[in-house]
């Protein structure tokens, strides 16, 4: 009889003890579920990302080149609806591209930051389609990416500059 | 008793396990928070900057966004530099160094404000392009501004 209830206790211990072990694993469970899959809340980098963007994109366009003073929006929609400007040997397409270039590899790729900046004619004048000139294609092509474009209106149609950040 | 005691133990020890767990996982969270703080503080002291009207552009009197009159920048670096508005400029750009840079159409630099922390232990650099405008041949050069925080 004390042999059974002494078996009895033991069983009811072993039990406590499995009862632990389980609400502990849980725990643990939820820890590593919580800090694995815990959303990051940093929104710094992007906000500098986006930033960066946003202004590398707007400023470029402004920016005022060697080439009879003309901005590189100017260059771009003459590049677009011709060429039929030239500077310094070069069509308007060749140029603004090499002044691009520079721009872009003297602070994104010096920064580290991988990108494609495109220009982009409208194919249609009734839609909002829009087909990039492969000429103008500057970068490297990126699978994900935040992206950043302006509207340029030519005598024609409408260009698009394209800007891509490669995440 | 005995029994009762081992297992409270083993209890114990397994949640003394799990806080030192917890508390490593915290300490790490906490430096990436720090480390976060610093790098919106660099972001903060740039857009004061890039929209202070000592440096800012304007046509017609309309301020321009993220563009710096070229004939501005000496005059805003001495300005910044005077004894009576040394307080007033320290509370918007703390200890830091911030630069003008050209880019393009040739490649230059100015610092227009500099002040460091004694022995300070990180510096955060953050850079935004902006415009810069010579009125005077009324051009736009391509520029960064860059501002490198002391902490």
């Amino acid at each position: 009889m004390e042999k059974i209830k002494k078996s009895k206790k033991g069983q009811m211990e072993l039990l406590g003890i499995a009862i632990v072990i389980v609400i502990i694993l849980v725990g643990v469970m939820f820890f590593f579920l919580f800090a694995i899959t815990g959303e990051n809340t940093s929104i710094a980098p992007s906000v500098i990302r986006t930033q960066i963007g946003a202004n590398t994109i707007n400023t470029l366009l402004k920016t005022t080149t060697l080439c009879k003073k003309l901005t590189i929006s100017e260059l771009i929609t003459d590049c677009v609806d011709g060429p039929n400007l030239e500077c310094s040997g070069k069509n308007s397409c060749e140029y603004v591209k090499s002044q691009i270039s520079y721009i872009l590899e003297n602070t994104l790729t010096n920064w580290g930051i991988d990108y494609q900046f495109d220009i982009l004619k409208q194919t249609n004048t009734a839609g909002n389609e829009f087909t990039p000139i492969g000429e103008m294609d500057i970068g490297s092509a990126c699978t994900s990416q935040e992206h950043f474009e302006q509207l340029l209106p030519t005598q024609i149609s409408y260009a698009k500059a394209s800007l891509n950040l490669c995440n | 008793m005995v029994e009762n005691i081992g297992v409270l133990v083993i209890f114990f020890v397994l949640i003394v396990i799990a806080m030192i767990f917890y508390f490593a996982f915290q300490s790490a969270s906490i430096e990436e928070k720090q480390g976060e703080l610093k790098i919106r503080n660099a972001l903060e002291i740039t857009s004061k900057v890039s929209m202070l009207p000592e440096l800012q552009c304007r046509k017609n009197n309309v301020a321009e966004a993220h563009c710096f009159d070229a004939l501005k920048i000496d005059s805003a670096k001495l300005l910044f530099a005077q004894t009576q508005n040394e307080d007033y400029y320290f509370q918007q750009m703390g200890f830091s160094t911030i630069k003008v840079k050209w880019i393009y159409p040739y490649n230059d630099e100015k610092q227009i404000y500099h002040k460091t922390m004694p022995e300070y232990t990180n510096n955060d650099t953050s850079r935004i392009p902006i415009s810069l405008y010579d009125p005077i041949t009324n051009s736009y050069d391509y520029g960064i501004l860059e501002v490198n925080v002391y902490s």
